[in-house]
């Protein structure tokens, strides 16, 4: 048995939990966004902030990774602490400002207009739903891929994966709501029986065939032809036709 | 295993439950249940603390069985079921009742009404775990050898690959030489390297294998035995003085190829100058080398003949690539042959090679001329008549010879080897991947793997890749030793089964088989290697003599009555649904996170798979006072186990129609396609049906 102080308050516990798991015990709130009871923390998402004391000063750390020790003299409200979390939140409002979740976070700390933007974007990646593929399901369909502003959550080389089951675990966990089944395992209309399929579009000329999307934009192909008068049109639409087909 | 006591642990989830739920009621609602020796309220039952109270409990208290109500299966399941074992209770025989996504967040508004349903849960929760019965996974040893059935190139390749990790191989193949399709092949697209060397070199490697040994002119007679060793018998030719074969394997690769069709009649062929690709390859084969060029000077060709219409509605994929091969060695060898390729479409594998492929021909002067395939060329004795169709007008081209793109075909043994191997074939009889989109350990894989034209008309780097891909696959499974399922298998009960065979017939996973029993009757025994759970053989047994150790037909019933139980005395309508775990019941546990309402009539009982829903429990949910119920399965052709949900739709179609003959309104049952990741559906169908039941009112059966 090991004692800590979290807020003033003495708490007794067994050696080996986490801050964050002996605070939510105690019914002390910190709050999180890539936490979830059911997965090994990750500390991803920075909410979960504390100052510990170590040595003569505090240091900000990760409660939801941070081992408690005997004597630990734990501070989950200082100024510096909500200052850490108020920034993150704006952070995060910067592409997810119209996020529920986000929105009361933001609320309850009272952040207002974040000072920065960046492209709109549900997912938080708080890394919930690679790791419930992971850990819960036993599956790994899905990764987060990329580095700074370009990560994102993503099932191997961004095609559609065939390892997913399909279970929904991932949209379940997900906080945000930005995750379907279709973003995974892809629900393609295929013209052909491959591993790697691509999505047919109806040729727009006949009708009657089916084209990869990337032979399907005849409107560049047709716009040229508007601009010169002197081909006929069946001339043009037998080249867009060819040029669309080959 | 300690006792036989159940113990409920009620979580308060820190307050995301406790504010909504009365928890004391909830405490009270089941300590008085049958079999319930302890109820405890945490604060956490994932916490390190909440589980460390629920293994004390478990030692302390002598429980044989625990129940937690909080959050879902799907999430808490795994964690909460290692604590127990870590207390030495079988994961098993650990219950999990969602009251939270199921209940507590979908009736915030209407907490009353929430905690009576809760207390519901519970009971159901209770009901099901008294009943639940440990099961242990399933597992056997792997022979660490393999069989491949065909060698084409698709054998060839995966018997050396396969033979190069060290494993044993036998290589069956029916006819009297290696190398199938390949030999009668001039070249090989894209750098038209001679198939005859490519080939021989790796005959020539399979013969002097160690590890491989050929059998030819042989065939695969007879597969017994199960997943991990299979028996294989091996009939040799009538000529052969050798006898019949028989060994045991751990994998099989099916490298069985496909045929390329014969096509009496169709644009006139004849074999002569009218004829196949394959047949124009040998006359390639033979025209080289000669001194002086013996290859004919106008050729057409014509793509998708007698393929991509009704008799053959797919496409052979390799035929293009093969015409633009042909008409370019026939340019390189004579440039002032004239040689037109009549094409609906151009499918090329792997567009951006191919695509400069096709610009080079037309540079060396190849024509191509699309036709539509409601006015496909005709061909006269002298010339190939085709409409051009972006050019608008009529063609006429003389010829020396017309090549027919003719499409690949399956073998025409196929559906023996599918049945031999339990085998899925698609519509046009070919050998599709099964992947099966189930929780990895819940099956075993079996050891076979398809690879090459048997799949689907595959030219030869993509059925060298399949071929080795397939190989390793074999050589990782072989290499493991041993298949684990945790699968719920369905255990038969000798004393009941009568012999009828139904659920023979009715597994998608070929399991079940009939073997002789100690009387006159031949009985039903599942292979729990094979077998992923499903339940459908549950519901066909007209006996009941089948049952999964999970949600067995005692649970459902048992969780039926719990949960209609109260109806009677509060005289509320109640609406019963049944949710696949994969379809209706995920999309109710979204619902829950995302905090959508539905009406809390509803009454959820989660199912493996639809193929799971049987009128037996639907009639039994009418009798025991439901006003309607709802049933939510995955769309056709999402089924997790392979047509569960078909089975379900003609079940409940029928069972409407009985219900509506003997004056019972059909519309109280109702099947719906959910989607797992479209809550909003869910709700709206759900809601939608509350609706109409209310209108209904309580039905006569109920008011008796």
């Amino acid at each position: 048995m090991i004692r800590l102080i979290v807020d003033g308050h003495e708490i007794d516990t067994e050696p080996g939990r986490t801050i964050l798991e002996v605070a939510r015990e105690h019914g002390i709130r910190i709050p999180t966004l890539c936490y979830h009871e059911a997965l090994e923390p990750f500390a991803a998402c920075r909410l979960c902030m504390v100052e510990v004391q170590v040595g003569q000063g505090w240091r900000l750390v990760a409660s939801c990774t941070y081992p408690c020790t005997d004597g630990l003299l734990v501070c989950t409200d200082s100024d510096t602490v909500l200052r850490s979390r108020r920034t993150t939140v704006e952070l995060l409002m910067a592409s997810s400002a119209h996020v529920p979740v986000i929105q009361q976070l933001a609320q309850a700390m009272g952040v207002g207009e974040p000072r920065f933007t960046m492209e709109r974007n549900d997912c938080i990646l708080c890394g919930l739903c690679v790791r419930a593929c992971q850990e819960i399901v036993g599956v790994g369909a899905i990764s987060v891929i990329n580095r700074g502003i370009e990560k994102k959550v993503s099932p191997p080389f961004q095609v559609a994966s065939d390892t997913c089951i399909g279970c929904g675990t991932c949209v379940l966990i997900c906080p945000t709501g930005a995750l379907t089944l279709a973003d995974i395992a892809g629900r393609a209309q295929t013209v052909h029986r491959r591993a790697s399929e691509f999505e047919a579009v109806h040729c727009r000329l006949c009708g009657h065939h089916h084209l990869a999307p990337e032979f399907a934009d005849h409107e560049a192909l047709l716009a040229e032809a508007a601009a010169t008068p002197s081909l006929a049109l069946s001339e043009v639409e037998g080249a867009v036709h060819e040029e669309a087909v080959i | 295993m300690s006792g036989a006591g159940l113990g409920v642990f009620i979580c308060d989830c820190g307050d995301r439950i406790s504010p909504i739920l009365d928890m004391d009621a909830l405490v009270k609602g089941v300590q008085d249940l049958p079999g319930v020796t302890a109820v405890r309220r945490l604060r956490y039952s994932c916490s390190p603390d909440g589980s460390a109270a629920i293994q004390a409990a478990i030692a302390e208290e002598g429980l044989g069985q625990v129940t937690v109500a909080g959050c879902p299966s799907r999430m808490m399941g795994p964690r909460v079921r290692a604590a127990c074992e870590k207390a030495g209770l079988s994961g098993a025989l650990v219950e999990l009742v969602d009251i939270r996504e199921g209940c507590a967040w979908v009736h915030q508004d209407e907490p009353q009404v929430a905690t009576a349903k809760a207390i519901d849960l519970l009971r159901m929760g209770v009901a099901s775990a008294t009943r639940r019965q440990a099961r242990q996974p399933v597992s056997a040893e792997v022979v660490p050898a393999a069989l491949v059935i065909g060698a084409g190139l698709a054998g060839i390749t995966a018997a050396l690959t396969l033979a190069d990790a060290g494993l044993p191989v036998t290589l069956v193949e029916r006819e009297a030489a290696l190398g199938g399709m390949l030999r009668a092949v001039h070249t090989l697209h894209p750098d038209q390297r001679n198939a005859t060397e490519f080939l021989s070199s790796k005959v020539e490697a399979v013969t002097h294998h160690p590890r491989i040994e050929v059998l030819l002119e042989s065939q695969v007679a007879g597969i017994s035995g199960t997943v991990g060793c299979y028996t294989v018998r091996v009939q040799r030719s009538a000529g052969s003085h050798d006898g019949p074969l028989s060994f045991d394997v751990g994998a099989i690769v099916v490298a069985t190829g496909a045929r390329a069709a014969q096509l009496p009649g169709l644009f006139r062929y004849d074999g002569k100058r009218v004829v196949t690709q394959l047949e124009f390859e040998h006359e390639l084969q033979n025209g080289h080398g000669d001194a002086q060029p013996s290859l004919p000077a106008d050729v057409v060709m014509i793509l998708c003949a007698g393929q991509r219409d009704e008799a053959v509605p797919y496409c052979s994929r390799v035929c293009c690539m093969g015409a633009l091969k042909q008409a370019m060695e026939i340019k390189a060898a004579n440039p002032e042959a004239n040689v037109t390729i009549l094409f609906r479409d151009l499918y090329l594998l792997g567009q951006e090679v191919f695509g400069e492929e096709v610009l080079k021909a037309r540079r060396a002067g190849v024509e191509f001329v699309r036709y539509a395939p409601s006015s496909p060329p005709s061909v006269t004795h002298e010339v190939v008549e085709v409409h051009d169709e972006p050019a608008g007008m009529i063609r006429r081209l003389p010829y020396d010879r017309v090549v027919l793109a003719a499409p690949l075909l399956p073998q025409p043994d196929a559906s023996a080897v599918a049945s031999m191997l339990h085998l899925v074939q698609d519509e046009n009889g070919f050998f599709p991947d099964v992947r099966y989109r189930l929780r990895p350990q819940n099956y075993a894989e079996r050891g076979v793997y398809v690879c090459g034209a048997a799949h689907y008309p595959a030219d030869w780097l993509e059925t060298e890749f399949q071929a080795i891909s397939a190989a390793f696959n074999a050589s990782r499974y072989l290499r493991a030793g041993k298949v684990t399922s945790n699968a719920p298998g369905a255990i038969v009960d000798e004393r009941l089964c009568t012999g009828c065979g139904s659920c023979v017939q009715s597994c998608p996973f070929g399991a079940i088989s009939m073997h002789k029993g100690k009387g006159v009757l031949d009985l039903s025994r599942v292979d729990p290697l094979l077998c992923k759970g499903c339940g459908n053989c549950e519901v066909v047994c007209p006996v009941k003599a089948i049952s999964l150790p999970i949600d067995s037909d005692i649970q459902l019933l048992a969780q039926i009555d719990a949960a209609l139980a109260m109806a009677a005395q509060d005289g509320q309508s109640r609406i019963l649904a049944f949710g696949c775990e994969w379809s209706g019941h995920a999309a109710a546990e979204l619902a829950g996170a995302r905090r959508l309402a539905y009406p809390a009539e509803v009454r959820l009982v989660r199912v493996g798979c639809s193929a799971h829903f049987d009128p037996l429990h639907i009639l039994w949910a009418f009798f025991s006072g439901a006003d309607g119920v709802f049933l939510g399965a995955c769309p056709p052709g999402d089924c997790h186990y392979i047509n569960g949900n078909r089975y379900a739709q003609e079940r409940i179609n029928t069972l409407r129609g009985l219900l509506a003959e003997k004056g019972f309104d059909p519309r109280r049952l109702c099947l719906q396609w959910i989607t797992p990741d479209d809550p909003n559906d869910f709700v709206s169908k759900i809601t939608d049906f509350t609706k109409l039941v209310r209108a209904l009112g309580p039905h006569p059966v109920r008011r008796m």
